[in-house]
C-alpha cells in the first residue's frame, strides 16, 4: 500500500482576544512562519518494513548495537545514557506485526537499565527520499525514544558530526505531547543542532500511533508528524557545511536517562515500550 | 473596567455592551448539537457562574459559611473570580472553608469531557486540602477527590482527570473544595479559583487505577463479616508529563470476587462474607484492571466472645456491643515508627457484632485523650477484656495490658498487668477480669487516655472484644461474729475476748484492736483493727497479723475485708505469707469511697500457691511508691474467705 501525502497547511495558532467596553478588538496570533507548503517529491516505495515475522527483527535489514557505548569509545553513547543495549527478546522483539523496543529497569552488565537499538548500516542506506515510521512511544521522565539516521562514514574516514545526523523523531518521556526534529552537522551538533519541536497540544505520542517522517532532498529536509508538516531545514538554516548529500541509514532506539532527558524519575513506570508498526522509505 | 476572556477550544458567541467576535485558531473540537437529555455545558465558573441555577452554593455544615464571595477585582486573565477566604482555626463560625457547587436543576452530561480544570492562586503559598467533583450531598455516587494541592501566589492551571466520563451522564456536583489551615501554619488565607470547567483535553493518559493502594493483601475472615474495598485511587499522566492521583468513589469501579460462594462485593465496594473458603477480590475501572487485590480466607462461622452481663450502671465500656461505648480517638494509634500492629481501624463487623482483630501485633493502643474525654475510672474496680489468640502459643508468650493516665501531660503515669501464656488459648476466647489495683504503677486513674496491648510480637494475631471497666458490686458478706473463737483464724471479726492476736505494725505504722468508731453501714460490729500511717512512715508501712491456723482456700480463694478509709481512691494491698513470714503473695484493691465502711475483695486465685499454708496476713493502706505516711488512720474488719 502506498501512502499518499497530502499537501498541508499549518493550523497552529495562539489566540488571545482582548475586548474593551465599547470597542471591538480582534487579535489573532498565527505563526505564519510555519505556514508552508511542500510538494511530495517521493512516491516510489523502496523499503516497506512491516515487521511481518514474529521474533527477532529481520537480520537481512537490521543490525543490533550492543552495550553501553564503551566498546565504541563513547560510554553512555556520548550522552550519559544509562541503558545497556541488548539483542535479547526482553528488549527487542517483533510480535503481531509490531516491533517492540522495551526499556527495563534491571541491573545488567553494570548498567541500571536495559533497552535496544537497531540500525540498517550497510544493509539499507539511501540518499534522499521520504523516510517515515508509524510509532507509538513510551512515556515517563527519563525515557528517550528516537527514530533517526546517520550518514555513511565513508569506510571510517569520516566521523560524527561530519557524517551528518537527521533526527526524524526524538521525544522526552516527560513531554508526552512533543516531538523534536533535528539535524546535526559540522558546526551545528549536540546542543547546537538545528531543531524544531512540535506540540500536539490536544493529543499525545504515547497513547496511539503517529507517523513521523522526513522528506529529504537536495538542499532541504522537511519534517512532518501525521499530516502536519512542521519544519523545513535548508542549507540556509545551518551554521556550517550541509552534509546531507550521501547515503544515510536508519536507527530505532529507546535510551534511558542522559543529557537530553535527564535522570529517570522516582515515579517513572517500567518497562516502557516503543512500538513500531512500520518503517517505509520512498524515493 | 476591562474584561479579558480566555476561550480555548470552543466557539462561543458572547454579547457584552458590544459585539464581540471570537475566532479560535486552535484545532477545533466538534461542538455539533447532539440531541441529549442533559446539558453538555462544561463551564462551571468563568468569571461568573455558568448555568448553575440559583441555589447552588452549599457549604459544609461545620465550615465557615461566609468564606465564599465573587471577587470583582481579581481573576485569571480577568477581573472576576471565585474567592474563598479560609478562616483562622479559632473562627467561632467555622474553622475551615468547604462547599459543593451543585447545579440547581437537572444534571449535566459530562461524558464528552476528560478532565475538570481550573486556575487557582492564593494570597500566600498554601497547601489546599482537597478539591473534586461529583459530590452532591445526596448519594455522592460519582464523587472524585483530589489533593492536597500546592497553590502559589501565581495563577496556575490544575487538571483533575475524570476516571470514567461515561458514568457522568447526569451529574449535578460540579465542583467541591475543602481547605483549612492545618498544613498552613494555622493562619487563614485567601484562595481564588477561576475558569472552573470540564474540558476535553485529549492528553489525559496512562491511567493506573488501584484498590487497596495497589497492595496485594491477604486476610483471614469469617462468615458474616464484611469489609470495605479501600485505598481506591487512580493515577494519570498529564500533558506536562506530571502524574496526578485522584480518589474515585466505588461506583467508578467494577468489583469482582473470584469465588462468589465465599464472598460478594456490592457496588459500594462492600465485601460480604457468606461462605467458607478462599476468594480473591479484584476490580476494574473503565475496563482497566486495577492494581491491588485482597485474598480472603474465610474460616467459616465466627464464635463471638460470651456476651457480658454486668449491669450497665456499673460499667464504662471502651469496646463492647453489650454496652454504650465511650467515644474513643481510635482503636489503633499506629504509633510510628516502632508499631507494626494492623487492625482495629475500624473494628470488624461479623454477623452484626463488632470485634477487633489485631494482626502483626507488637503493641497497639486504644486512645481516649486526643479529641475525646479521658476516662475517669476512679469508681471502677476492674477492667475486663476478652482475648482469642489466633496462633500457637509458646510458653514464653505474653500479652501485657498497660493503662496510661494523664496522657501527654507532666502527670502522665502508667500501670501494667501481664497475662501469661498459660492463661491464653489458641482459637478460644479467654475472659480476664483484672482488678485495677493489679496494674502496678497505676496510682492515678482519673483520666485514662490509653489502653495498650503489648506482646513484643510474641503473639501477633488476636481477636479482642468486650474491653470495659467496671465496678464490682459486692453483695456484702455477713458481719463476722467470732465472739466465741478461741484462736486467731478466719473468719476474723476481732469480737472474741478469748484470743490473743499476734500482730506487728512496721515501718512507721501503728496499730491496735479497738472499738469501732463508726458502727454504721456495712459494719455495726463492736470491735475492729486500726492502722495509722504516722507522719513520715514508709509508703510500705503496714501491719501483719499471725493466724493460729492456715487459711482454708480449698473452696474459694477470694478474701473479703471490710475497710474504712479517710481517703477515697487509694490502693490497699492485702498480702499473705506462710507461718513466720515469707512466700508473700498479694492483691491490690481500690477504696472507692471515703469515711464509710466498704467491702473489698482480694482474689488470690491467680497468685496463691496451693501447696503452701498461708498463716499471716499483712495490710498496707495507700500503698503508693514514694508517698510517705501522713498520719491518716484506717480501719479494717471481717476478714473472711468468700463462700461461693
Amino acid at each position: 500500500m502506498k501512502r499518499k501525502m497530502k499537501f498541508m497547511k499549518m493550523k497552529k495558532f495562539n489566540m488571545a482576544l482582548i475586548a474593551a467596553i465599547g470597542l471591538v478588538f480582534l487579535t489573532v496570533g498565527c505563526n505564519t512562519d510555519e505556514n508552508q507548503q511542500v510538494i511530495n517529491h517521493y512516491t516510489n516505495l523502496v523499503l516497506d518494513e512491516g515487521f511481518g515475522a514474529n521474533g527477532s527483527p529481520d537480520s537481512e535489514l537490521w543490525n543490533f548495537d550492543i552495550g553501553n557505548g564503551a566498546a565504541e569509545g563513547i560510554p553512555g553513547w556520548g550522552n550519559n545514557e544509562q541503558q545497556y543495549y541488548t539483542d535479547r527478546p526482553e528488549n527487542v522483539i517483533v510480535e503481531d506485526g509490531v516491533l517492540k523496543i522495551i526499556a527495563r529497569r534491571e541491573q545488567f552488565e553494570g548498567s541500571p537499565y536495559t533497552s535496544a537499538r537497531i540500525q540498517t548500516k550497510n544493509k539499507f542506506q539511501r540518499q534522499y527520499g521520504r523516510f517515515e515510521a508509524r510509532i507509538k512511544l513510551p512515556w515517563g521522565q527519563g525515557l528517550w525514544p528516537a527514530f533517526w539516521m546517520l550518514g555513511d562514514d565513508q569506510g571510517g574516514t569520516e566521523i560524527w558530526p561530519q557524517i551528518g545526523e537527521i533526527d526524524v523523531m526524538e521525544m522526552r518521556g516527560q513531554e508526552p505531547t512533543i516531538t523534536h526534529g533535528s539535524v546535526h552537522g559540522p558546526g551545528y551538533s549536540g546542543g547546537n543542532a538545528v531543531t524544531k519541536s512540535y506540540d500536539l497540544v490536544d493529543d499525545r505520542l504515547d497513547t496511539g500511533f503517529h507517523v513521523f517522517g522526513v522528506e529529504w532532498g537536495p538542499n532541504f529536509i522537511n519534517y512532518y508528524i501525521d499530516d502536519v508538516l512542521y519544519n523545513q531545514i535548508t542549507p540556509e538554516d545551518v551554521d556550517g557545511e550541509w552534509v546531507f548529500d550521501d547515503e544515510f541509514y536508519i536507527i530505532l532506539n529507546v535510551a534511558v536517562g542522559g543529557t537530553f532527558v535527564g535522570s529517570v524519575g522516582a515515579d517513572t513506570v517500567f518497562p516502557q515500550t516503543m512500538e513500531v508498526d512500520y518503517v517505509r522509505v520512498y524515493n | 473596567m476591562k474584561e479579558i476572556v480566555k476561550i480555548s477550544g470552543l466557539k462561543v458567541g458572547f454579547l457584552a455592551m458590544a459585539l464581540l467576535m471570537l475566532l479560535s485558531c486552535e484545532r477545533e473540537i466538534s461542538d455539533q448539537a447532539v440531541p441529549a437529555s442533559f446539558s453538555r455545558e462544561g463551564r462551571v465558573f468563568i468569571d461568573n457562574f455558568v448555568g448553575m441555577g440559583e441555589d447552588f452554593y452549599l457549604p459544609f455544615a461545620d465550615s465557615y459559611f461566609e468564606a465564599f464571595s465573587r471577587d470583582q477585582s481579581e481573576g485569571f486573565e480577568s477581573s472576576a473570580s471565585y474567592r474563598v477566604d479560609v478562616p483562622n482555626p479559632d473562627n467561632a463560625s467555622g474553622t475551615y472553608a468547604g462547599a459543593i457547587l451543585r447545579i440547581d436543576g437537572a444534571g449535566r452530561d459530562l461524558s464528552g469531557f476528560d478532565a475538570l480544570t481550573f486556575y487557582a492562586r492564593a494570597s500566600r503559598g498554601v497547601i489546599f486540602d482537597e478539591v473534586g467533583f461529583g459530590q452532591d450531598f445526596n448519594s455522592n455516587t460519582y464523587q472524585v477527590n483530589a489533593g492536597p494541592l500546592s497553590v502559589s501566589t501565581q495563577w496556575t492551571k490544575y487538571t483533575i482527570p475524570l476516571p470514567d466520563a461515561s458514568k457522568l451522564t447526569q451529574e449535578r456536583g460540579m465542583f467541591w473544595y475543602s481547605g483549612g489551615t492545618r498544613d498552613n501554619g494555622g493562619a487563614g488565607y485567601t484562595i481564588w479559583f477561576d475558569d472552573i470547567q470540564f474540558e476535553k483535553l485529549g492528553t489525559i493518559a496512562q491511567p493506573r487505577p488501584k484498590i487497596f493502594r495497589g497492595q496485594d493483601l491477604i486476610e483471614q475472615t469469617f462468615i458474616g463479616s464484611s469489609r470495605q474495598v479501600d485505598g481506591l485511587e487512580e493515577t494519570f499522566n498529564l500533558a506536562n508529563g506530571q502524574d496526578i492521583t485522584v480518589f474515585p468513589f466505588p461506583a467508578y469501579y467494577e468489583f469482582s470476587s473470584s469465588n462468589t460462594s465465599v464472598a460478594n462485593v456490592d457496588s459500594n465496594g462492600t465485601i460480604s462474607i457468606s461462605g467458607t473458603g478462599t476468594t480473591v477480590i479484584t476490580a476494574t475501572i473503565n475496563g482497566l484492571e486495577a492494581e491491588g487485590s485482597l485474598t480472603l480466607e474465610s474460616l467459616g462461622e465466627f464464635v463471638h466472645a460470651p456476651a457480658p452481663d454486668r449491669n450497665p450502671d456499673n460499667v464504662i465500656s471502651v469496646f463492647s456491643d453489650a454496652y454504650t461505648n465511650v467515644p474513643v480517638d481510635y482503636y489503633n494509634g499506629f504509633f510510628a515508627p516502632f508499631q507494626t500492629t494492623q487492625g482495629g481501624a475500624p473494628p470488624l463487623t461479623i454477623n452484626g457484632e463488632q470485634v477487633i482483630n489485631y494482626t502483626e501485633l507488637n503493641f497497639v493502643g486504644i486512645g481516649t485523650f486526643l479529641n475525646v474525654a479521658p476516662i475517669n475510672t476512679n469508681q471502677m474496680t476492674h477492667v475486663h477484656v476478652d482475648i482469642n489468640v489466633q496462633e500457637e502459643i509458646e510458653p514464653s508468650d505474653f500479652i501485657r495490658l498497660q493503662i496510661l493516665n494523664d496522657v501527654g501531660t507532666d502527670d502522665e503515669l502508667s500501670g501494667d498487668y501481664t497475662i501469661t501464656a498459660s492463661e491464653l488459648a489458641t482459637n478460644e476466647w479467654k475472659g480476664f477480669d483484672i482488678p485495677l489495683g493489679n496494674f502496678s504503677g497505676l496510682t492515678e486513674r482519673d483520666a485514662v487516655g490509653l489502653f495498650f496491648f503489648i506482646s513484643d510480637a510474641t503473639i501477633t494475631n488476636i481477636y479482642t472484644d468486650n474491653i470495659y471497666y467496671y465496678q464490682e458490686v459486692l453483695d456484702p458478706t455477713p458481719n463476722v461474729d467470732d465472739s466465741a473463737a478461741t484462736q486467731a483464724e478466719l473468719p476474723l471479726g476481732f469480737e472474741s475476748t478469748n484470743v490473743t492476736y499476734n500482730f506487728v505494725a512496721f515501718e512507721g505504722a501503728e496499730s491496735a484492736i479497738e472499738a469501732n468508731p463508726d458502727q454504721s453501714g456495712l459494719n455495726p460490729t463492736a470491735t475492729i483493727m486500726r492502722t495509722t500511717k504516722t507522719n513520715g512512715a514508709q509508703f510500705f508501712a503496714g501491719t501483719f497479723l499471725d493466724l493460729d491456723a492456715p487459711i482454708d482456700f480449698s473452696s474459694s480463694q477470694k478474701l473479703r475485708v471490710k475497710v474504712w478509709s479517710p481517703k477515697a481512691n487509694i490502693p490497699v494491698r492485702f498480702a499473705l505469707e506462710t507461718a513466720g513470714g515469707g512466700n508473700q503473695v498479694f492483691v491490690d484493691a481500690n477504696v472507692p469511697v471515703a469515711n464509710e465502711w466498704v467491702e473489698l475483695e482480694f482474689d488470690f486465685g491467680p497468685v496463691y500457691n496451693p501447696e503452701l499454708d498461708y498463716q499471716r496476713f499483712i495490710t498496707f493502706f495507700e500503698f503508693i511508691d514514694g508517698v510517705a505516711g501522713d498520719g491518716s488512720t484506717y480501719y479494717f474488719d471481717d476478714i473472711q474467705v468468700l463462700n461461693d
